[in-house]
């Protein structure tokens, strides 16, 4: 679990303090000029992927393995 | 001059060689020496426009080169190489000619110059890889090789129309960037789209790649949906449609991804998704865009076929391809080579810095922000963070470690690394998936247009750094609902498995009625023909009520009597017919 990976949330916290100090002269969106935005987004991302993906995949996608058979 | 041939006819000379040595050491030299004959031939070709044929009143062009086709020809080459070093223990000549075949084919579609030559390779190709697929034999790859083949010739056919309505239109055959005007262009959109693998079009890839062997789906990986990319980067750059239909590709593959339980259709589903940032880049017509969408083909032939190998090594290996089958074995212990080469594999398509996804991925993503599309942007982006939510996170989880084994019943055999060839084959990939990741000049330099593109700004690198830390802790509290799960994911193929099989029963319906109203008119031929064998009787039966059995029919009773019957008629008209001229 990462949660209780020391190096993997030392690192989450470094990536963090990096990116409070990284230019952001040649941003193309204002989003790119806040400074964890790119933080925040993975972590939203991933959460919304798996959730849209394990709500579709009750919805209609999965099915019992042997259903074209 | 020019002392090139086209690199085709060395594929195919290839295909046609191996049927005819008998010595497996020959075999395997010929299988990795017309790959290098293929690269060679690549540097001698010169640049412009050659070989031309005149044809009825057109001219075909086999020759087109340039820097685009020369950047998909290239890596063609290279991972038709690795393919082989690959497939170096397969003993089926099939196969290998089938992927000699294959691989002509997308050189020629890659140098074709006008439609006719592209549309010949084209159905070519389609030909060669659904022998591929078919050649693992099981009745899962024959019915899928099937499936796979009437799609791509449904593909061709649509390709073919509309070639023939532009042409009619234009009174050209030349393969030149198209207008919107017309059906034509749009049913040639349809014939490429159907190879790219663009939803609704997509099934037909996961359907298919998983059924062929563990080196067939190495070669399928390669060239089909690449030179669909190819050919709409010839055909329609800046059609705004293809960026929004890049952009919904490229999350479409990602949660099906999500979903799947078997390990190459998992793969699968990311060719979906990568295919899907090409045609983004495609779509937004910039000459930066389309080098990346350039850049990233060439990116992802490499690390795909990468992680083809390395998957298909534990196929080999073990036998088992569902992450359920596999789960909570630690395959790592067992097999630590082949497991780094996966991993390599998944940091280059997750574009982790220093691995090739990186500098080709951030061109595309970079491109869609200089065009200023916001939602295009940020689709992209959570597409590159569920990619590396799904292969270095998930699929690693499923397949290499894992808590305990989701399915007990399952035991695993001996387990050791994969033979040496195929271990050697992914790492020459994997080597060449860094060096162009470390140094991406060498690929840069030979991309199609100016455009210039440094991947390694502070920016861009502690933006993928937060991206890929912050999913991987997104990851970490959702890990259990990622487990495998043993079931199959219903696409777009669901309307032609399951109608096929609707349409089958009616066949069945109509084939029962069409059958019942063959015997009512079979036994009503019957009663005719005992009719016919004596008319006489059936007089006999209505004027005399002459219900005695039939007898045996004699041709000789009725004969004497209707002869001369005959004689006295034709006497009678001669003597009518005299008379007549005679008093005329």
């Amino acid at each position: 679990m990462f949660w209780k990976n020391r190096k993997m949330l030392l690192s989450a916290v470094v990536i963090f303090c990096l990116s409070l100090f990284t230019p952001t002269s040649e941003a193309h969106f204002f989003w790119e000029r806040l400074p964890v935005f790119y933080a925040l987004f993975g972590f939203a991302g991933c959460i919304v992927l798996i959730i849209i993906a394990k709500f579709l995949g009750k919805l209609f996608i999965k099915r019992d393995e042997n259903y074209y058979e | 001059m020019n002392n090139a041939v086209h690199p085709a006819l060395i594929f195919f000379c290839g295909a046609l060689l191996l049927p005819l040595l008998k010595n497996r050491l020959q075999k395997q030299l010929v299988l990795l020496a017309i790959p290098a004959f293929a690269f060679i031939d690549l540097l001698l070709m010169p640049r412009g426009s050659c070989w031309h044929y005149p044809f009825l009143s057109y001219e075909l062009v086999l020759g087109r080169v340039d820097a685009l086709s020369l950047c998909f020809a290239y890596v063609f080459v290279i991972t038709a190489f690795l393919g082989m070093v690959y497939a170096l223990r397969v003993e089926q000549d099939g196969q290998h000619a089938a992927a000699f075949i294959y691989a002509g084919a997308a050189m020629g579609v890659t140098f074709a110059g006008d439609f006719l030559t592209l549309f010949i390779f084209w159905e070519l190709m389609a030909i060669a890889s659904a022998v591929i697929i078919w050649c693992r034999r099981s009745s899962a790859s024959i019915g899928a090789g099937f499936r796979y083949l009437l799609v791509h010739l449904s593909g061709g056919t649509a390709l073919l129309a509309g070639i023939i309505m532009e042409v009619s239109r234009t009174g050209s055959i030349a393969f030149n960037p198209l207008s919107f005007a017309g059906a034509g262009s749009y049913l040639i959109l349809t014939g490429f789209l159907i190879n790219a693998a663009v939803p609704p079009f997509n099934a037909w890839l996961s359907d298919s790649y998983p059924e062929a062997t563990v080196t067939g789906s190495v070669f399928l990986s390669i060239f089909t949906t690449k030179s669909a990319v190819y050919v709409l980067l010839r055909g329609f750059p800046g059609w705004e449609l293809l960026s929004w239909l890049g952009a919904i590709m490229a999350l479409y593959g990602i949660i099906y991804a999500l979903l799947e339980n078997n390990i190459r259709r998992f793969l699968a589903y990311h060719i979906v998704s990568q295919v899907g940032f090409m045609v983004c880049g495609v779509g937004m017509g910039t000459e930066l865009s389309m080098n990346g969408s350039a850049a990233h083909a060439f990116c992802h032939i490499l690390y795909k076929a990468l992680l083809f190998m390395a998957v298909g090594g534990v196929i080999q290996v073990t036998g088992r391809e569902k992450i359920t089958e596999l789960q909570g074995r630690r395959l790592y212990t067992r097999m630590p080579v082949c497991f780094s080469m996966y991993m390599i594999g998944a940091f280059s398509i997750s574009a982790v810095p220093l691995f090739n996804g990186f500098i080709s991925k951030n061109m595309i993503i970079f491109a869609a922000g200089e065009v200023h599309r916001p939602i295009i942007y940020l689709l992209l982006e959570l597409a590159s963070v569920g990619t590396f939510l799904s292969l270095t996170l998930k699929l690693p989880y499923g397949m290499w470690f894992g808590r305990s084994p989701v399915d007990q019943s399952v035991v695993l055999k001996e387990i050791k690394e994969p033979p040496l060839n195929m271990l050697i084959a992914m790492g020459m990939t994997a080597l060449l998936c860094i060096v162009t990741g470390v140094y991406p000049r060498v690929l840069y330099d030979i991309l199609p247009f100016k455009a210039t593109f440094s991947p390694y700004r502070l920016a861009a690198v502690s933006a993928i750094l937060q991206v890929l830390i912050f999913s991987g802790l997104g990851y970490s509290l959702f890990m259990d609902k990622l487990y495998g799960e043993r079931a199959v994911s219903i696409d777009t193929d669901w309307f032609y498995r399951k109608g096929a099989a609707v349409f089958m029963r009616w066949c069945a319906e109509f084939d029962a009625v069409r059958m019942s109203l063959q015997g009512v008119a079979s036994r009503l031929t019957g009663k005719l023909v005992a009719v016919c064998r004596n008319p006489a009787r059936l007089f006999s039966a209505i004027l005399f009520n002459n219900t005695s059995p039939a007898e045996q029919y004699n041709p000789d009773a009725y004969r004497q009597a209707i002869g001369i019957g005959v004689l006295y008629f034709l006497c009678l008209f001669s003597l009518l017919c005299l008379v007549f001229f005679a008093y005329q």
